[in-house]
């Protein structure tokens, strides 16, 4: 029997092969008869409208990977507390250590699904994603690791394609204003710091002394200054020449294995100035009564 | 210590009232006044004074503006590291009508040992949490003004503070954006309130910028807070009074007595401020979860004081949106 | 006014002379506060009132559906209490009224049968100096927030006082030879809907009762609450609450002005 699928439905994903007007700039400037999809509201619709960006398509960058235990709870160490009980020998009673690898893991794969997104929005000739969306999760078990970024491609018309897409967490007039500030958006950053802070004299903890000093503050306060620190300078650096605004800060705190990790991850966009900033007009106050 | 901020002398003076005409974005009216001492003809929007030198607010060109997109030219360098910030946009440019832009997210940590022993049920009010807690969170404030200060900021704006009491230790962690005062490209500043040291708001900026458009500027953060044993009752009274309705006095009195007492705390803490006011106080009043014995009151906010001469009333009127909900797009996984 | 009433704990003296001298705390909002100073009055301070409560023991016949009146004169004497004794703060700063009322109920583990009741609002007096109280001459209050607050006062009402009816009802439980005979039936269950509707019924005459004591107009915000607290799904405290309001005099043939209608262009 043969296949009853609909005409024009594509066999295989976003490629130049299942466009029916082909692909890339061509098909963009000609605004070929393919109709577009997006996950833009109707406002935001409206909005992009009116700003000259026409969409395209919904793109979306996915990774899924895993990331080993040994990664995810082994610590670079960085210092060590001594502990100031009666016991003959000095040993320490607390140390602080950086879960790098987990964070270098996490990084890389947003950063792997925003490059495939990009890249998505590159092929149908599109000159930035709008309306981005992140989604970061273990969807089978603690040691999976999933990404999903996903937006709306849009094409600025009559102007040049930039060597790269742009893409932002906005959409709409929320992206008006920021264009109107003085600001192009140019990239999603997403950086964390994992430190991880075991505190107990292990006398006590094998049972073969007496520690009479309980527990000490220095550990934890500095595991979560470090991870916060980290995390924030990590993002300046990603930031490097412009700024990184709407970052949403994530902190985690969990204990495993008797050990305390405290996670800070950032998630923000970058954008860079192009003008100096314009007034904005002085807004009206007003109240809402249609609650 | 008080924190008494200097002014530099009167407010810089209006820049010119911005073109009238239709606006080009919906629900956006032209004839808006908003704060303004004075100046510019009755029905002219005032403008605050902030912006560039004789410019003026213009609807973007928003043809010239797509092809800024496409090109990416002339970005212009803010300096050797990037600006983070938690604010949203709308918030940065509300901050920059107030003539302030946002450099970094600024935090401070505090963490006090307790020991164990206090939380065993006894009566009256458990002083050692109270220090605790007020040294906690002096702590996690240092930590805030040092990191901003080394920032080049002059306050912290949506400050959020979290309070993590556990049997043996009690964290405090503050964060917020760290915001300086914004100076255009003639060096002018629009932001001229001098503080000794920098202030701690843990107002959204969006709250910030309306109090300050009033006239209200913030001066730090204030809290008190009581923890109390909660008072036993004989077996014996508690089967006498098994059908009665009654008030239970002692019960009701202690726990009275401990929310007046942070209430007090919280108010001389704020005079120490040198403020004149508190908005927005966010009260937390349950057990204590590994203790339900103890009852934890708490009670902070920000100290606020009345700058301008007179207070600025903005001028409210009552709209009624058409609107329903908007669909927005999620995408959905196969995870719950 | 240094005289604290007897109720009233030792700390709330000093604290409402404090706010006395022109300090105030409040926990409304930013956007509240600048509404409230434009309906012309000013913050004065936080107040509030507490009390905890024995509920004595009462159990409904298990097959009659009644009000359990010992239960109900609880909650509401208890409510009450706390009611007044914020009261008692606010009449001590000299306000005109107590704005954002919050009462809440705290159940806790070493309270056996016992519940905190607790008010909580912000106390205001009204910036032209002329009194603003109601008609029993007592501060008014109110559980509005500072925005149906203004919008209230610009339709040239004022309100009188925070009004309640409480009723605690008992729902009988269906013999067992009467749940057998209905399995699997689609049918009404009676004696629900009649507890349910005399209990309502009930809690709202006792608000507007107490709406027609203090003189007032008319009640606004009302809502009705349904909970079991600790009793069981058959024992339900019914609590109607409101805001009381009167028009101000002087104010007779006053238009409230129209609102703008808008399209909001935000998500």
């Amino acid at each position: 029997m043969a296949s009853q699928d609909p005409p024009n439905w594509p066999t295989s994903p976003a490629g130049a092969n299942s466009q029916p007007t082909g692909s890339g700039p061509a098909a963009a400037a000609g605004g070929g008869s393919q109709p577009f999809d997006s996950g833009l509201t109707t406002p935001d619709f409206a909005a992009c409208l009116s700003m000259g960006l026409r969409p395209l398509r919904l793109v979306q960058g996915y990774f899924f990977g895993q990331i080993s235990n040994w990664s995810s709870y082994s610590a670079y160490p960085l210092r060590q507390y001594p502990c100031a009980c009666m016991e003959m020998a000095p040993h320490p009673t607390g140390w602080l250590g950086q879960v790098s690898d987990l964070d270098s893991a996490w990084m890389a794969a947003h950063q792997a699904a925003l490059e495939r997104m990009l890249q998505e929005a590159a092929e149908v000739g599109a000159h930035g994603v709008v309306g981005v969306r992140t989604d970061m999760g273990h969807p089978t078990n603690e040691t999976s690791c999933e990404v999903h970024l996903y937006g709306t491609a849009v094409v600025a018309a009559g102007a040049p394609a930039p060597e790269r897409p742009w893409a932002t967490q906005l959409a709409g007039h929320k992206l008006a204003k920021l264009i109107e500030a003085g600001f192009v958006p140019g990239w999603l950053a997403y950086t964390r710091c994992t430190t991880m802070m075991a505190e107990g004299c292990y006398m006590e903890y094998y049972g073969t002394g007496r520690c009479g000093t309980g527990y000490q503050i220095q550990p934890i306060k500095d595991a979560h200054e470090l991870a916060r620190s980290e995390a924030i300078a990590a993002a300046q650096r990603a930031a490097a020449g412009g700024a990184m605004y709407d970052v949403k800060m994530f902190v985690h705190e969990s204990e495993r294995y008797n050990a305390t990790y405290i996670t800070c991850s950032l998630l923000g966009s970058v954008v860079r100035r192009v003008r100096p900033t314009m007034p904005i007009a002085t807004p009206v106050a007003s109240l809402n009564l249609g609650r | 210590m008080s924190n008494e901020p200097n002014l530099a002398g009167p407010p810089p003076p209006l820049a010119g009232p911005p073109a009238a005409g239709a606006p080009s974005y919906p629900g956006r009216s032209p004839a808006s006044t908003l704060g303004g001492a004075g100046g510019g003809p009755a029905g002219a929007p005032t403008y605050p004074g902030v912006g560039l030198a004789g410019e003026e607010h213009r609807e973007a060109d928003l043809a010239e503006l797509g092809r800024a997109l496409g090109s990416g030219q002339h970005a212009r360098s803010l300096g050797p590291g990037g600006v983070t910030s938690d604010l949203t946009l709308d918030e940065v440019l509300l901050l920059h009508s107030v003539g302030l832009e946002p450099v970094q997210v600024a935090f401070g940590v505090g963490s006090v040992s307790i020991l164990q022993g206090i939380w065993v049920w006894s009566t009256g009010e458990v002083v050692d949490a109270r220090q605790a807690f007020h040294q906690a969170l002096d702590e996690a404030k240092e930590g805030v003004r040092a990191s901003t200060h080394s920032a080049g900021g002059i306050g912290v704006v949506g400050a959020d503070v979290e309070l993590q009491l556990s049997a043996h230790r009690f964290t405090v962690v503050v964060t917020g954006t760290a915001v300086r005062p914004y100076t255009d490209d003639s060096g002018r500043r629009h932001f001229n309130v001098n503080y000794r040291s920098p202030f701690i708001c843990d107002l959204s900026a969006r709250d910030f910028t309306v109090l300050t458009r009033s006239g209200w500027y913030p001066l730090d953060l204030v809290a008190g807070a009581s923890y109390v044993h909660a008072p036993r009752r004989s077996v014996g009274a508690a089967i006498g009074q098994a059908t009665q309705n009654v008030e239970l006095e002692n019960y009701t009195q202690t726990l009275y007595q401990a929310r007046e007492a942070a209430m007090e705390q919280l108010q001389s803490k704020l005079a120490q401020a040198g403020g004149t006011g508190l908005v927005d106080a966010k009260i937390v009043d349950r057990p204590v979860h590994f203790a339900s014995h103890v009852v934890e009151f708490v009670v902070y906010g920000t100290a606020i004081k009345m700058l301008a001469e007179t207070h600025k009333h903005p001028k409210v009127s009552m709209v009624v949106p058409l609107d329903d909900a908007v669909r927005t797009f999620e995408a959905t996984s196969f995870r719950e | 006014m240094t005289n604290v009433g007897s109720d009233l704990p030792r700390d709330a003296g000093a604290r409402l002379e404090e706010l006395e001298k022109g300090l105030f705390t409040s926990d409304l909002s930013v956007n509240e506060f600048l509404l409230v100073k434009e309906a012309g009055f000013h913050p004065l301070g936080m107040v509030m009132g507490s009390s905890i409560y024995h509920i004595g023991l009462q159990k409904g016949n298990w097959g009659s559906s009644q009000e359990l009146t010992k239960l109900t004169a609880a909650m509401y004497n208890a409510r009450e209490l706390a009611m007044n004794r914020m009261e008692e703060e606010a009449t001590e700063l000299g306000a005109d009224g107590v704005v954002g009322v919050r009462l809440d109920v705290n159940f806790y583990e070493w309270g056996h049968d016992s519940a905190e009741f607790i008010a909580v609002g912000t106390a205001v007096k009204a910036e032209d100096g002329a009194s603003y109280r109601n008609k029993l001459g007592k501060p008014f209050t109110s559980d509005l927030s500072g925005q149906d607050f203004w919008a209230l006062v610009q339709t040239g009402y004022l309100p009188q006082a925070l009004v309640m009816g409480t009723c605690v009802y008992h729902i009988a439980h269906r013999g067992l030879g009467q749940a057998i005979g209905q399995l699997g039936q689609n049918k009404e269950l009676e004696n629900f809907t009649q507890a349910m509707y005399d209990a309502r019924e009930l809690a709202m005459k006792r608000m507007q009762d107490e709406a027609s004591n203090v003189g007032a107009t008319g009640v606004v915000g009302m809502r009705l609450e349904e909970k079991s607290h600790q009793w069981g799904a058959h024992t339900i405290e019914f609590l109607s609450l409101g805001t009381a309001v009167a028009r101000r005099p002087g104010t007779e043939g006053l238009a409230p002005p129209r609102p703008t209608t808008i399209i909001s262009f935000d998500n």
